[in-house]
């Protein structure tokens, strides 16, 4: 996989990244000049309003979507420079997502949709099997593992992708609106499965959210407005080049 | 579903036309052939139109779920899974049902077909038909999927 040189200590780092989409009438910023650092092992919200550019934010940190300009690294890779092969292993590896509609796959058990990341893993059957039984006790639903998306509340359809999120053991977790279909409770119930991941298993954290209660649990704030950080809050994230 | 009635229909057409043509006189067979080769005729336009409206179903069942589909690709492809893998879970997986309904029709129109002395090509080649054009479908979406190297939004949308 290609790799660069980025500053020890640092998990994720957008440099003046600017990504537009065109339209037949115009072209929209989704981000502008978007710079900043996270260290390894933090926990950072990215907070803004509703059609902010959080969620293109961390479809670029996912390597699903690239910037038109500007350069994002994670885990040491920029993204953009990766081939076809390194970019599958980059996805399956280096990040686990969890998206803000689950896209939890409607024929497969909850059990087989949070086994979808371990299928290119050289892994025996029986790790395959421990490691998705952990996943889903962790988020608590080891009593619904063999049901399928149709049969599960909102929070628990939830709680089934931060599952497929958390089990391929990535160093990055990026999870778009986590709690946003979830009430007060099973909101702080999410959002201390994703602190663990951060505080017990030193991962990187990425949150997209606009629910200020979180905030509180976090290492780290990125505002961000019509596409542009407007504060950075937090010893754990920094303006890049800082 | 809809594939399995037009299978159906196809051996059914097939079907009434045996039995028709085994109520028809002898006396009135020898005296008119033309006959016989009318009823045959007739159904073997009958089974080939149930073959080419089942088709033109099938294909629009499939059409119909193109986005259903697609999501299933993208979901793979943004997990990082190959597309050779994400191809083969399609075919395991979402269409696993498909299959085996024509597999199915395809077993018991050649039955009833060879216990009758019908021809169970007509059936079988439709069964199979679906078969290539189901497996070519998905591989269709899977590549058109695979040829992308981000999302331009999806999944996950612009929004937010």
């Amino acid at each position: 996989m290609a790799t660069s040189t980025v500053e020890d200590g640092t998990a994720i780092s957008f440099e003046a990244v600017t990504k537009a989409y065109s339209t037949k009438s115009e072209t929209v910023k989704a981000l502008d000049a978007v710079s900043f650092k996270v260290d390894k092992g933090a926990l950072v919200a990215v907070v803004g309003p509703s059609g902010s550019g959080k969620t293109t934010l961390l479809n670029m940190a996912a390597a699903l979507d690239f910037p038109t300009q500007g350069t994002v690294k994670v885990a040491g890779v920029v993204t953009s420079a990766l081939g076809k092969e390194d970019l599958q292993r980059f996805r399956n590896e280096t990040v686990g997502v969890v998206f803000q509609q689950f896209f939890l796959i409607g024929h497969l058990t909850v059990f087989q949709n949070v086994m979808v990341p371990l299928i290119p893993r050289k892994l025996s059957s029986a790790e395959k099997s421990k490691r998705i039984l952990e996943a889903i006790a962790k988020v608590g639903l080891a009593e619904k593992a063999e049901r399928l998306p149709s049969e599960l509340s909102g929070g628990e359809l939830q709680r089934a992708a931060i599952a497929r999120g958390i089990v391929g053991d990535a160093p990055v977790i990026l999870a778009d609106e986590p709690t946003g279909n979830l009430d007060h409770k099973r909101g702080e119930e999410v959002m201390d499965i994703l602190v663990s991941e951060s505080r017990e298993r030193s991962k990187t954290v990425l949150i997209a959210t606009h629910d200020l209660r979180l905030l509180d649990k976090a290492d780290g704030v990125v505002y961000i407005e019509d596409g542009v950080i407007t504060k950075l809050e937090g010893r754990r994230v920094q303006k890049f080049g800082a | 579903m809809v594939f399995a009635g037009f299978v159906t229909l196809a051996v059914l057409s097939q079907l009434s036309a045996h039995f028709f043509a085994s109520s028809i006189p002898r006396n009135l067979l020898t005296k008119d052939a033309s006959i016989l080769t009318g009823v045959q005729q007739t159904s073997t336009e009958l089974a080939f139109a149930a073959c080419a409206m089942g088709l033109i179903f099938a294909g629009a069942a499939l059409l119909i779920t193109r986005q259903m589909v697609a999501a299933d690709v993208d979901t793979y492809r943004a997990t990082g899974l190959p597309s050779s893998a994400a191809f083969f879970r399609l075919l395991r997986s979402h269409s696993v049902r498909p299959l085996e309904w024509v597999a199915l029709a395809a077993i018991a129109t050649s039955l009833v077909d060879i216990d009758f002395g019908l021809n169970a090509l007509v059936p079988i080649g439709l069964a199979l038909a679906f078969a290539v054009l189901l497996v070519a479908w998905l591989a269709f979406l899977t590549s058109v999927s695979f040829s992308q190297k981000g999302f331009e939004g999806r999944p996950g949308g612009r929004a937010g």
